[in-house]
Protein backbone atom coordinates (compact mmCIF):
# COMPACT_ATOMS: atom_id res chain seq x y z
CA UNK A 1 0.00 0.00 0.00
CA UNK A 2 1.11 3.26 -0.55
CA UNK A 3 -0.06 6.88 1.14
CA UNK A 4 -3.13 8.32 -0.42
CA UNK A 5 -5.81 11.24 0.24
CA UNK A 6 -7.61 8.94 2.99
CA UNK A 7 -4.38 8.90 5.02
CA UNK A 8 -4.31 12.10 4.58
CA UNK A 9 -7.40 13.29 5.78
CA UNK A 10 -7.01 10.79 9.02
CA UNK A 11 -3.68 12.30 9.81
CA UNK A 12 -5.01 16.14 9.27
CA UNK A 13 -8.44 15.31 11.36
CA UNK A 14 -5.97 15.42 14.00
CA UNK A 15 -3.72 18.76 13.13
CA UNK A 16 -3.65 20.83 16.53
CA UNK A 17 -4.21 18.35 18.63
CA UNK A 18 -1.49 18.46 21.02
CA UNK A 19 -0.57 15.82 23.55
CA UNK A 20 1.43 16.05 27.01
CA UNK A 21 4.31 13.07 28.07
CA UNK A 22 6.28 12.82 30.92
CA UNK A 23 9.27 11.93 30.00
CA UNK A 24 10.71 11.25 33.26
CA UNK A 25 13.82 12.08 34.72
CA UNK A 26 17.04 12.38 32.40
CA UNK A 27 19.61 10.57 34.00
CA UNK A 28 22.92 10.93 34.02
CA UNK A 29 23.42 7.30 32.73
CA UNK A 30 21.09 8.01 29.75
CA UNK A 31 23.07 11.39 28.97
CA UNK A 32 26.63 9.10 28.95
CA UNK A 33 24.81 6.56 26.85
CA UNK A 34 24.03 8.67 24.43
CA UNK A 35 27.00 10.71 24.46
CA UNK A 36 29.00 7.25 23.69
CA UNK A 37 26.85 6.60 20.84
CA UNK A 38 27.25 9.56 18.97
CA UNK A 39 30.94 9.93 19.29
CA UNK A 40 30.73 12.73 21.64
CA UNK A 41 33.75 13.67 23.16
CA UNK A 42 32.97 17.25 25.01
CA UNK A 43 33.77 16.18 28.99
CA UNK A 44 30.37 18.44 29.88
CA UNK A 45 28.44 15.44 28.58
CA UNK A 46 30.29 12.50 30.44
CA UNK A 47 32.27 14.44 33.64
CA UNK A 48 30.49 15.61 36.04
CA UNK A 49 33.86 17.40 37.64
CA UNK A 50 33.82 19.08 34.42
CA UNK A 51 30.40 20.23 34.53
CA UNK A 52 30.97 21.37 37.78
CA UNK A 53 33.85 23.32 36.97
CA UNK A 54 31.76 25.13 34.59
CA UNK A 55 28.89 26.16 36.58
CA UNK A 56 26.35 23.09 36.46
CA UNK A 57 25.18 20.38 38.87
CA UNK A 58 25.78 17.51 36.96
CA UNK A 59 26.68 16.16 33.39
CA UNK A 60 24.63 18.24 30.54
CA UNK A 61 22.63 16.19 27.58
CA UNK A 62 24.21 16.98 24.11
CA UNK A 63 21.66 19.83 22.47
CA UNK A 64 19.82 17.52 20.63
CA UNK A 65 19.47 14.32 22.70
CA UNK A 66 16.00 15.30 23.71
CA UNK A 67 13.77 14.97 20.52
CA UNK A 68 16.68 12.51 19.62
CA UNK A 69 14.79 9.64 21.66
CA UNK A 70 11.95 7.62 20.20
CA UNK A 71 11.21 6.40 23.28
CA UNK A 72 11.14 7.47 26.77
CA UNK A 73 9.24 4.81 28.69
CA UNK A 74 9.13 1.09 28.32
CA UNK A 75 7.92 0.92 25.03
CA UNK A 76 5.55 -2.02 23.17
CA UNK A 77 6.02 -6.01 22.43
CA UNK A 78 7.29 -6.63 19.73
CA UNK A 79 3.67 -7.95 18.39
CA UNK A 80 2.74 -4.50 18.45
CA UNK A 81 5.45 -2.72 15.95
CA UNK A 82 4.26 -1.95 12.77
CA UNK A 83 6.38 -4.28 10.22
CA UNK A 84 9.09 -1.35 9.48
CA UNK A 85 9.64 -1.98 13.54
CA UNK A 86 7.90 1.55 14.72
CA UNK A 87 5.10 2.18 16.45
CA UNK A 88 3.49 4.68 14.53
CA UNK A 89 2.48 6.40 18.04
CA UNK A 90 3.52 10.01 16.91
CA UNK A 91 0.38 10.22 14.59
CA UNK A 92 -2.26 9.83 17.50
CA UNK A 93 -3.73 6.34 16.60
CA UNK A 94 -3.61 6.87 12.86
CA UNK A 95 -2.96 3.30 11.31
CA UNK A 96 0.05 3.21 9.34
CA UNK A 97 1.05 -0.06 9.48
CA UNK A 98 1.48 -0.86 5.94
CA UNK A 99 3.44 2.18 5.56
CA UNK A 100 6.94 3.24 5.67
CA UNK A 101 7.89 6.02 7.97
CA UNK A 102 11.84 8.02 7.73
CA UNK A 103 12.41 11.29 9.57
CA UNK A 104 13.04 14.46 6.58
CA UNK A 105 14.73 17.03 9.57
CA UNK A 106 13.97 19.29 11.86
CA UNK A 107 14.24 22.64 13.51
CA UNK A 108 15.63 22.65 16.67
CA UNK A 109 15.76 26.01 19.25
CA UNK A 110 17.52 25.83 22.39
CA UNK A 111 16.61 27.34 25.37
CA UNK A 112 18.46 25.70 28.78
CA UNK A 113 20.70 23.26 28.44
CA UNK A 114 19.36 19.95 30.28
CA UNK A 115 21.34 18.74 33.46
CA UNK A 116 21.21 15.30 34.63
CA UNK A 117 18.34 14.95 37.11
CA UNK A 118 15.87 16.89 35.45
CA UNK A 119 12.08 15.73 34.77
CA UNK A 120 10.98 16.46 31.18
CA UNK A 121 7.64 17.14 29.72
CA UNK A 122 7.31 17.10 26.00
CA UNK A 123 4.29 18.40 24.59
CA UNK A 124 3.68 17.56 20.95
CA UNK A 125 1.32 18.92 18.13
CA UNK A 126 0.64 17.68 15.03
CA UNK A 127 1.13 21.00 12.89
CA UNK A 128 0.16 20.15 8.78
CA UNK A 129 0.03 17.20 7.05
CA UNK A 130 0.34 17.20 3.10
CA UNK A 131 0.79 14.82 0.32
CA UNK A 132 2.91 15.54 -2.36
CA UNK A 133 4.48 13.55 -5.71
CA UNK A 134 7.97 12.72 -4.78
CA UNK A 135 10.44 10.95 -7.03
CA UNK A 136 9.62 7.34 -5.19
CA UNK A 137 5.85 7.99 -5.71
CA UNK A 138 3.21 10.02 -3.63
CA UNK A 139 4.55 10.73 -0.03
CA UNK A 140 2.64 12.94 2.93
CA UNK A 141 4.99 15.44 4.82
CA UNK A 142 3.87 15.38 8.64
CA UNK A 143 4.78 18.54 11.04
CA UNK A 144 5.42 18.51 14.46
CA UNK A 145 5.97 20.72 17.47
CA UNK A 146 7.79 19.23 20.48
CA UNK A 147 8.18 21.40 23.23
CA UNK A 148 10.41 20.52 26.21
CA UNK A 149 10.04 21.50 30.08
CA UNK A 150 11.61 20.99 32.85
CA UNK A 151 9.75 20.34 36.26
CA UNK A 152 9.96 24.05 37.41
CA UNK A 153 7.79 24.96 34.18
CA UNK A 154 11.28 26.63 32.42
CA UNK A 155 10.97 25.62 28.31
CA UNK A 156 14.08 23.61 27.37
CA UNK A 157 13.49 23.75 23.97
CA UNK A 158 11.37 23.58 20.78
CA UNK A 159 11.53 20.93 18.12
CA UNK A 160 9.51 21.40 14.60
CA UNK A 161 10.16 18.02 12.96
CA UNK A 162 9.40 16.29 9.75
CA UNK A 163 7.89 13.11 8.93
CA UNK A 164 8.29 11.24 5.71
CA UNK A 165 5.38 8.87 4.89
CA UNK A 166 5.52 6.33 1.95
CA UNK B 1 35.33 37.93 28.92
CA UNK B 2 35.04 36.84 25.61
CA UNK B 3 35.71 38.80 22.00
CA UNK B 4 35.69 35.94 20.13
CA UNK B 5 32.48 37.39 18.70
CA UNK B 6 34.45 40.40 17.21
CA UNK B 7 36.87 37.58 15.86
CA UNK B 8 34.41 36.17 13.59
CA UNK B 9 33.90 36.95 10.13
CA UNK B 10 31.60 36.36 7.41
CA UNK B 11 33.04 33.75 5.11
CA UNK B 12 34.94 32.07 8.40
CA UNK B 13 35.15 28.25 7.96
CA UNK B 14 34.16 25.67 11.09
CA UNK B 15 37.11 23.15 11.01
CA UNK B 16 35.54 20.01 9.38
CA UNK B 17 34.54 16.99 10.83
CA UNK B 18 34.63 12.85 9.80
CA UNK B 19 32.36 10.12 10.51
CA UNK B 20 32.70 7.02 9.60
CA UNK B 21 29.30 5.30 11.60
CA UNK B 22 29.73 2.10 11.90
CA UNK B 23 27.20 -0.88 12.44
CA UNK B 24 27.99 -1.22 15.85
CA UNK B 25 27.31 2.74 16.26
CA UNK B 26 24.32 2.74 14.76
CA UNK B 27 23.25 -0.25 16.54
CA UNK B 28 24.02 1.60 19.52
CA UNK B 29 22.63 4.84 19.26
CA UNK B 30 19.21 2.56 17.90
CA UNK B 31 19.36 1.45 21.84
CA UNK B 32 20.36 4.64 23.69
CA UNK B 33 17.44 6.22 21.65
CA UNK B 34 15.48 2.92 22.28
CA UNK B 35 14.60 3.09 17.97
CA UNK B 36 12.89 -0.05 17.03
CA UNK B 37 13.00 1.24 13.55
CA UNK B 38 14.19 -1.89 11.45
CA UNK B 39 15.43 0.60 8.58
CA UNK B 40 18.65 0.92 11.42
CA UNK B 41 19.81 -2.35 12.45
CA UNK B 42 18.33 -5.08 10.11
CA UNK B 43 20.05 -4.89 6.86
CA UNK B 44 17.47 -7.82 5.17
CA UNK B 45 14.47 -5.30 5.97
CA UNK B 46 16.37 -1.84 4.57
CA UNK B 47 17.07 -3.91 1.32
CA UNK B 48 13.06 -4.79 1.38
CA UNK B 49 12.94 -1.00 1.30
CA UNK B 50 15.34 -0.16 -1.48
CA UNK B 51 18.19 0.40 0.25
CA UNK B 52 21.94 -1.04 0.05
CA UNK B 53 22.11 -1.15 4.04
CA UNK B 54 21.03 -0.14 7.22
CA UNK B 55 20.60 3.55 6.99
CA UNK B 56 22.19 6.12 9.41
CA UNK B 57 19.39 7.76 11.77
CA UNK B 58 17.90 11.32 10.96
CA UNK B 59 18.91 12.29 14.23
CA UNK B 60 22.08 11.06 14.08
CA UNK B 61 22.57 13.36 11.24
CA UNK B 62 21.99 15.76 13.48
CA UNK B 63 24.25 15.33 16.08
CA UNK B 64 27.07 15.45 13.71
CA UNK B 65 26.17 18.69 12.82
CA UNK B 66 24.85 19.36 16.34
CA UNK B 67 29.34 18.43 16.98
CA UNK B 68 30.34 20.58 14.92
CA UNK B 69 29.07 23.39 16.06
CA UNK B 70 29.20 22.90 19.64
CA UNK B 71 33.14 21.77 19.72
CA UNK B 72 33.66 24.96 17.08
CA UNK B 73 32.22 27.17 19.77
CA UNK B 74 33.56 26.05 22.79
CA UNK B 75 32.63 26.81 26.48
CA UNK B 76 32.01 30.67 25.71
CA UNK B 77 28.90 29.92 22.90
CA UNK B 78 25.53 28.80 22.99
CA UNK B 79 23.71 27.00 20.53
CA UNK B 80 20.46 28.87 19.63
CA UNK B 81 19.31 26.91 17.06
CA UNK B 82 20.06 23.99 14.43
CA UNK B 83 17.94 23.07 11.30
CA UNK B 84 18.98 20.23 8.97
CA UNK B 85 17.01 18.61 6.14
CA UNK B 86 17.61 15.36 5.09
CA UNK B 87 18.31 14.94 1.82
CA UNK B 88 19.58 11.61 0.87
CA UNK B 89 20.35 8.65 2.73
CA UNK B 90 23.59 7.64 4.27
CA UNK B 91 24.78 3.61 5.07
CA UNK B 92 27.79 2.85 7.66
CA UNK B 93 29.80 2.25 3.55
CA UNK B 94 29.86 5.92 3.65
CA UNK B 95 32.35 8.48 4.90
CA UNK B 96 30.60 11.73 6.22
CA UNK B 97 31.96 14.96 6.25
CA UNK B 98 30.21 18.29 7.98
CA UNK B 99 31.46 21.83 7.58
CA UNK B 100 30.14 25.15 8.36
CA UNK B 101 30.72 28.71 6.91
CA UNK B 102 30.14 31.55 8.24
CA UNK B 103 26.99 33.57 6.74
CA UNK B 104 25.73 36.39 9.15
CA UNK B 105 26.64 38.16 11.75
CA UNK B 106 23.93 40.40 14.51
CA UNK B 107 23.24 41.13 17.84
CA UNK B 108 20.36 40.26 18.97
CA UNK B 109 19.14 39.70 22.90
CA UNK B 110 22.39 40.95 24.41
CA UNK B 111 24.51 38.52 22.41
CA UNK B 112 26.67 38.52 19.57
CA UNK B 113 24.75 35.78 17.10
CA UNK B 114 26.46 34.18 14.25
CA UNK B 115 24.94 32.37 11.88
CA UNK B 116 26.28 29.14 10.21
CA UNK B 117 25.61 27.42 6.81
CA UNK B 118 25.81 23.50 7.86
CA UNK B 119 26.12 20.63 5.72
CA UNK B 120 27.17 16.91 5.95
CA UNK B 121 28.33 15.61 2.69
CA UNK B 122 28.97 11.91 1.69
CA UNK B 123 32.30 10.53 0.67
CA UNK B 124 30.75 10.78 -3.15
CA UNK B 125 29.60 14.39 -2.97
CA UNK B 126 26.29 13.92 -2.51
CA UNK B 127 24.94 16.63 0.53
CA UNK B 128 22.62 14.14 2.78
CA UNK B 129 21.82 16.86 5.46
CA UNK B 130 22.13 20.66 4.64
CA UNK B 131 21.25 22.75 7.62
CA UNK B 132 21.96 26.30 9.36
CA UNK B 133 22.40 27.00 12.81
CA UNK B 134 22.39 30.14 14.76
CA UNK B 135 25.69 30.45 17.75
CA UNK B 136 25.53 32.92 20.46
CA UNK B 137 28.57 34.47 22.22
CA UNK B 138 28.66 36.82 25.10
CA UNK B 139 29.94 40.96 24.05
CA UNK B 140 32.43 42.82 24.81
CA UNK B 141 31.44 44.73 28.29
CA UNK B 142 30.82 48.37 26.69
CA UNK B 143 30.21 51.87 29.17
Amino acid sequence: MSVDERLLADIRANIGVTQRTDLGEITALHIRRYALAVGEENPLHTDAEHARSLGYPDVVAPPNMLPSVIEWGVGHPEAELNTDGTTGEHLYGVDTSSVRTMGGGETMTFHRLVVAGSRVTQTTTLTDATLREARTGPMIIVGYRNQYHDEHGTELMTCDRTMLLR
Amino acid sequence: MSDRYAAISVGDELPEQVHRPSHVQLFRYSAATWNSHRIHYDTAYARVEGYPDVLVHSHLHGAFLTRLCTDWMGPTGRLVSLSLQVKRFATPEHTLTCRGRVVGKQIADGEGRITVDIEEVRDDGTVCAPGQAVIGFPLEATA
